[in-house]
């Protein structure tokens, strides 16, 4: 593919990642702001809740995306930084596509497998 | 002779990223930019494979979330929130001046010259107000942790 | 008149392993340039000293150097106006060592030539009279044409420290400038080598480059104009020939032009 089309998706994962990181962050860890505009969210890091959103369609998208994104996002980065460091391009682009693809295939196998373990808990 | 020269290392290496001497702030932001960054991937890649414990049952979820539950790692979460944030926002900035927003036309110059560097740098003080902002707000969330 | 010390890098390539520091200590006039006082220790002081220098006005680009930190042209910077009893002067970084100050161009000129920097006429043959321009056709393109080649936006931008085969803000620019200018047909040709990995895409805007930049060319401002331009694609009005004069008789005592030599 030609270099304009790779760049340009990475600069539009940017503001999307801002969007859904922020979305991820604030729900995560951001728990005493949350509180004072009144939103509870309990034990977010409990084995339950863990599960339990793992079977909820909407975290299941948000953290679908969040993968894919930034994913690409992040290792596009990575490939500007390492073909700034070394002319040998082949080997950077091997290296960042079977890292992103090891890292996006045990994501979503991680994903498809607590959505079993929710919806199925035995 | 001419040859054994082109040999030797000349150029500045990743020294000319981080030491940006006298040159404008930008480049400051540009050495940050790639540090926060690289942190960001660095931690995505633990922290799937950290996430990805709960797929071997309850016991092995809780002792992994024990383990990472450490000052330390703490520290590190905040960094990485932080890098986050700035990153966010320099990319922000970037993401308009890339497609070149806010930095102008090309012009006849006439001395002292303007460049887009400079067109674009009230951009750079904006978001320097609201990294701080950000940076604070978060601090006090994760001091009342 | 101030005492001023100067510090300068030698280094002969036959004689010594490492590049060291040598000093000169030397009254100062107001008005002087780095130039000039090159030029004086190279007349007073030591002999020996090697430095690259033409038109002493800022316009051949030959002695740009490392000033006190910062690349300049030593012609264009007036010692009293740096404000410092030492100045440190360095070769550009980013480039080969040849000599004391003089540094090899080649990267900068191979880069320059392999974005075509000249105008590919729309049509193979010959045109046979001049493109129409217009005023604000020209502005698009006439910043960027002042580049003096002095390769001080190489020297400033941080890619250019790792990456040897990044293209740079020089070359860029003049791609830019082409590209632009209604004269021009070779936004595809160019396209090919601005839009690799080693192209456009390895600009991160540190903004160096136009801050260095003595002649106002703005590298940084072509490049993030021409990413727009790669992404949304360009749409280029080809300027039209000059009709051709009809009905107008040469008044009387004016000799004829003489024959075309170039065929």
């Amino acid at each position: 593919m030609r270099e304009s089309r790779l760049w340009l998706i990475f600069l539009l994962c940017g503001p999307l990642l801002i969007f859904l990181l922020g979305i991820h962050l604030i729900f995560m860890h951001m728990n005493t702001i949350l509180d004072f505009f009144g939103i509870k969210t309990g034990q977010v890091l409990a084995y339950n809740s863990v599960i339990q959103r793992a079977t909820e369609l909407k975290w299941l998208v948000l953290y679908f995306t969040l993968l894919l994104l930034g994913l690409y996002h992040g290792l596009y980065g990575l490939r500007s930084v390492l073909l700034e460091l070394t002319p040998r391009e082949k080997v950077v682009n091997r290296f960042v596509l079977v890292l992103g693809l090891l890292l996006f295939f045990s994501g979503t196998y991680v994903l498809m497998k607590s959505y079993m373990i929710g919806i199925n808990p035995s | 002779m001419r040859e054994t020269l082109i040999k030797q290392r000349y150029r500045l290496g990743t020294k000319g990223w981080f030491y940006a001497g006298r040159y404008g702030i930008e480049r400051y932001l540009y050495i940050f930019h790639r540090i926060s960054g690289l942190g960001i991937i660095l931690y995505l890649s633990l922290h799937i494979i950290l996430t990805s414990t709960r797929i071997f049952g309850q016991g092995i979820w809780v002792a992994s979330m024990e383990m990472v539950d450490k000052p330390i790692f703490k520290f590190g979460e905040y960094l990485v929130v932080a890098a986050f944030i700035y990153h966010a926002l320099n990319g922000l900035r970037l993401f308009f001046i890339e497609l070149s927003f806010f930095i102008g036309k090309p012009s006849r110059q006439d001395y002292p010259y303007t460049t887009s560097v400079k067109r674009q740098r009230p951009f750079v003080y904006l978001t320097m107000i609201a990294l701080l902002c950000l940076l604070v707000i978060m601090s006090v969330d994760f001091y009342f942790i | 008149m101030p005492l001023l010390t100067f510090k300068i890098q030698r280094f002969d390539p036959e004689k010594d392993k490492e590049p060291y520091m040598q000093e000169f200590t030397f009254e100062v006039e107001k008005g002087l340039t780095i130039l000039d006082c090159l030029n004086y220790i190279k007349e007073n002081l030591d002999a020996t000293l090697s430095y690259r220098a033409s038109c002493r006005m800022g316009i051949c680009g030959s002695c740009a150097m490392l000033i006190n930190d910062y690349p300049r042209l030593a012609c264009e910077t007036q010692v009293l106006v740096l404000g410092k009893t030492l100045i440190e002067i360095k070769p550009l970084p980013n480039y080969p060592l040849v000599k004391d100050l003089i540094v090899d161009l080649t990267p900068l000129f191979a880069k320059h030539r392999a974005v075509k920097p000249y105008v590919i006429h729309p049509d193979e043959r010959q045109p046979e009279k001049e493109f129409i321009q217009t005023n604000q056709e020209q502005t698009k393109y006439l910043q960027f044409a002042y580049c003096l080649k002095c390769g001080i936006c190489l020297a400033a931008c941080p890619t250019v420290a790792t990456a040897d085969n990044f293209l740079g803000p020089q070359a860029l620019a003049q791609a830019y400038r082409y590209n632009s200018d209604t004269r021009d047909n070779g936004l595809k040709d160019r396209e090919k080598i601005i839009d690799s990995s080693y192209g456009l895409w390895r600009c991160h805007m540190a903004g160096a480059c136009a801050e260095a930049c003595p002649k106002g060319v703005d590298p940084a401002l072509a490049i993030q104009l021409m990413k727009k331009e790669t992404i949304l694609g360009k749409k280029k009005n080809i300027a039209p020939l000059a009709l051709p004069l009809v009905g107008v008789e040469p008044r009387p005592g004016i000799p004829k032009a003489p024959e075309r030599t170039v065929k």
